[in-house]
This record gives structure tokens, sequence and C-alpha cells, in this order.
């Protein structure tokens, strides 16, 4: 289980305040260049209802800031420990075979960019429920295409949009852009919510939008040439990283491009 | 005969210690003893501030899984040690909010966290939220919900973070995965509590 951070306002608050006196401080994030909806609590846009919640804006203007000297796997982590969670997740692994083919994308890629955005609110018309979901979208340069085709805006990248629970986590995955090469299980926004039997969604905002498969199992990095997991990911107990954990990462590349090849 | 009696009552506080799960059981109570519930956080997990365990429900809320949650209250959780878990009708004071909607982009297929109007207060594993919201992310993923004995399963098992249960496969118990507790993603999907989860709600309340 992913263990929680607060702010220093959090963590200065009475010990009885309200959630909603704490959300006051909320970052400022301008919206970008794409689809449109409504202005929300960021300054983000979103649109939602009582129970239909699709339409989304991807992006916001904050955009990685890299820290200065700081050790690559530190990095890593200070990027990747906050978008690693446990839950009760629509998709989990057991075993190689089924990740890859549940993937609708796998790839080896280096993050080239993150930014904040898009956002969500949810409930809007609930005074007391209303919510900001939030997220964080990665540009990731694709150096080795595994399986699939990717929807993308720009050729050899694909979006990765990931759900951030914390808005005070936004930042530290702002500054710590981590620079070693992943091997990424993505599945597609619009394509999997197709297979869902969902409509399509007007506009097609989930046409570039990429996730991991799920936030434990969707990302596997490569340090020294070993594979090695997302920090904390003890709330996996697929047995998925048996035999995988600190792997030569060039033969498990290749393993899952054996199994990918195998499944067309 | 005291010395008896009192020795007598060490024995039976004893097995009770040993049947009851502690906090090294590792799936009870607040993620973290220090936390400060964060709008929009939906990672926060505590317990109830009390044994009376109120839960409204979204006016159009799917009907199918509003039975099973009703039915989850009834079954899986009300009379457990001093609980009262029930549906109410109005949203002011309760304990749990239920919503249901398309969640776009989000991992989960239900989670709990707390209210934006949310209260607090206890400390380690018996910090509390009133009112804590359950989202199911039926809109979303709705093969998840096919079944009625999925969306049972997701009933027990969010109504069960809202008293402060964590996932029965972070503790190592053999039978983990019989409790709805379980976070495992394929049938069969347990539809009731285990007596582990029982053993902990019987002691917090």
């Amino acid at each position: 289980m992913r263990r929680q951070r607060f702010a220093g306002a959090v963590l200065g608050a009475a010990l009885l305040v309200s959630c909603r006196s704490l959300g006051a401080a909320a970052p400022a994030a301008s919206i970008p260049s794409t689809p449109s909806p409504v202005a929300g609590e960021d300054g983000a846009s979103s649109t939602s209802n009582s129970t239909v919640v699709q339409s989304l804006v991807p992006g916001g203007s904050a955009e990685s800031t890299p820290t200065a000297e700081v050790d690559p796997r530190e990095r890593s982590d200070l990027f990747w420990d906050p978008l690693t969670y446990d839950g009760d997740f629509a998709y989990q692994f057991g075993s190689l075979s089924d990740i890859v083919r549940a993937s609708d994308l796998i790839a080896v890629a280096k993050v080239a960019d993150v930014r904040q955005g898009p956002s969500n609110i949810i409930h809007e018309d609930q005074p007391d429920a209303a919510m900001t979901l939030r997220f964080v979208t990665a540009r990731f340069a694709i150096d080795d295409l595994i399986k699939g085709d990717p929807e993308t805006r720009q050729p050899g990248e694909v979006e990765v949009t990931m759900f951030i629970p914390s808005r005070e986590d936004v930042g530290q995955v702002l500054e710590n852009v981590p620079e070693e090469p992943h091997l990424m299980f993505l599945l597609n926004e619009a394509a999997d919510r197709a297979r869902n039997g969902l409509p399509p969604t007007p506009g097609d905002p989930y046409r570039y939008w990429y996730l991991p498969i799920n936030p434990l199992q969707g990302v596997i990095r490569e340090f020294d040439g070993r594979a090695e997991r997302l920090p904390d990911t003890s709330g996996d107990h697929s047995g998925l990283f048996d035999g995988i954990e600190g792997t030569d990462f060039d033969a498990l590349v290749a393993q899952v491009r054996s199994i990918a090849d195998r499944q067309e | 005969m005291q010395r008896v009696g009192r020795a007598g009552v060490l024995a039976v506080a004893g097995l009770l210690s040993l049947l009851a799960p502690t906090v090294s059981a590792g799936n009870w109570g607040a993620l973290d003893p220090d936390y400060r519930c964060a709008i929009g956080d939906p990672l926060s997990q505590c317990t109830a501030d009390d044994n009376q365990h109120f839960v409204w429900i979204e006016a159009n809320f799917e009907s199918g899984l509003e039975t099973r949650i009703v039915e989850s209250l009834d079954q899986d959780f009300d009379s457990i040690g001093g609980i009262l878990a029930m549906r109410v009708t109005t949203q002011a004071g309760v304990d749990v909010k239920v919503f249901d909607g398309d969640y776009s982009g989000v991992p989960f297929r239900a989670w709990t966290t707390c209210s934006p109007d949310a209260v607090f207060g206890g400390s380690g594993d018996s910090r509390w939220y009133r009112s804590q919201i359950a989202y199911f992310n039926n809109g979303r993923y709705p093969a998840s919900y096919d079944e009625a004995i999925e969306k049972k399963h997701y009933a027990c098992h969010e109504i069960g973070h809202t008293l402060g249960l964590r996932h029965s496969d972070d503790h190592q118990h053999p039978d983990a995965d019989s409790s709805c507790m379980w976070d495992g993603t394929r049938p069969p999907y347990p539809v009731s509590l285990h007596n582990h989860d029982v053993n902990h709600l019987e002691v917090e309340y």
C-alpha cells in the first residue's frame, strides 16, 4: 500500500477541519489548447453530471521543470511514486501472457515531458460530494514498438495520461521527469471504452489517451540493464513480477515481443 | 477463588486476543495514522466514527447495484458487533454517500474517499472520517457489473472500506480470496465477509 503524503499546509491544519477548507489552497493551472468544456476547480476544464462523466480536456499548462542533480533512480521514484497506488483495479494480471494480450500498445519508451491535466469535476451538482479527478499527461518517445499501432498526434510518441490521486503530489511529478527507458503496457481509453460496450464519445476526446494497464503493473523500468518494477508495488499480489524483477531488461523485452508475436 | 477467577479471565482474554485480528494483520484501519483527508484524494481510507453506519444513495443510482448495496448493509454488516448499518434517505449527517457514474480514465472499478465536507478524528488504526463517499465506476466498466454476484461483491467491498476494512490480500490469511474484501479481479467474486473481517469489525465497533 502506498503511504500518503501531505503538504505542510494540510499537516498544519487543526484537528477538526473540513476537507472543503483544506481544498482552498489548490494550485492553479491554466487551460491548454484542446477541446473545451467548463472551467473547474483548478481552472482546468471539465464537464460532468450526476451519473455520466465523459468530457475531459487533455492538457494543462503546468509543465515539467526538472530539478537539478538528482540521482536517476531517486528522480524516477519521485516521479512514479504518486502514480503508483493500490486499488480495486479494473484490470489485473498474473502472467506476462495475460498482460500482453490485454494491452493495446506495448513499447519501450522514455518520458519526453509531462504536464498537469486534464482534470474533471464529478458530481458538481452535489455540494458536498463534488470532487476533482486529476490527471497528469506524459509524452513518451517510443524507442521500440512491440505491440500495437499508437493513436498519436506526433509520430514516434504516445501520450500517457495517468490518474493522480493527490493534488499535493502533482508538483513532485512535474519536477522529476525520469530519464530511464520504460517497458509500457498501455490501454487506449477510447478502445477500452468500446470494448466495454460504451458508445463513441462526442469529439473523440479519448482517441490519443493511453494509460498504464493498471498503476502497479503497467510500467517496468530499466536501470543498469535490469528490469525494475515501480516503487512500492507491494499491493500487487498477483505474482506477475516473480521472475521479472532484476532480470535482463533486453531479454524481458525480447520475451514480451515473442509473446506478442505468438498472440497475433 | 478470586485468584482462579482472575486467571480464568486472563486466559479468556488471552484466547480472545489470539482470535482477534491485530493491527499487524495489515488489512485494517487508516492507511496512514496521520492522514489528513485531502479533497479529491480517492485513496483515503479510515474507520467510521461510531457504530451507527447510515448510508445515503444518490437518486438516479443504478437500481440493480442499489439493491445489492441495501442487501449488503443488511446481510453483511448490520448487527456485527454493535453495528447498526442501514440506508437512509437524507444526506445530512450520513456516514456514507454513494454515487455511480462514468469516471473515465480512473483505473478503479470502485473506490472510497472522504466527502468534501468531512470531519475526522481518532488516531492510528481508529482514525475516522464522516462522511465518506463510495464511487462505483459502473458507467465506465459496465462489463464488470453485469451480474448480480459482481454487484454484490463491489457493494460489500466498498461498504467494508467505509468501516475500515482494507483488502484481504494485504494480509497472509490463506482464505483471503474468500472475502468480499479481496481485490482480485477474476471470478469467483466473494460476496460476503470472511470471519477475519468480522473479527475486525467486532473488535472496533
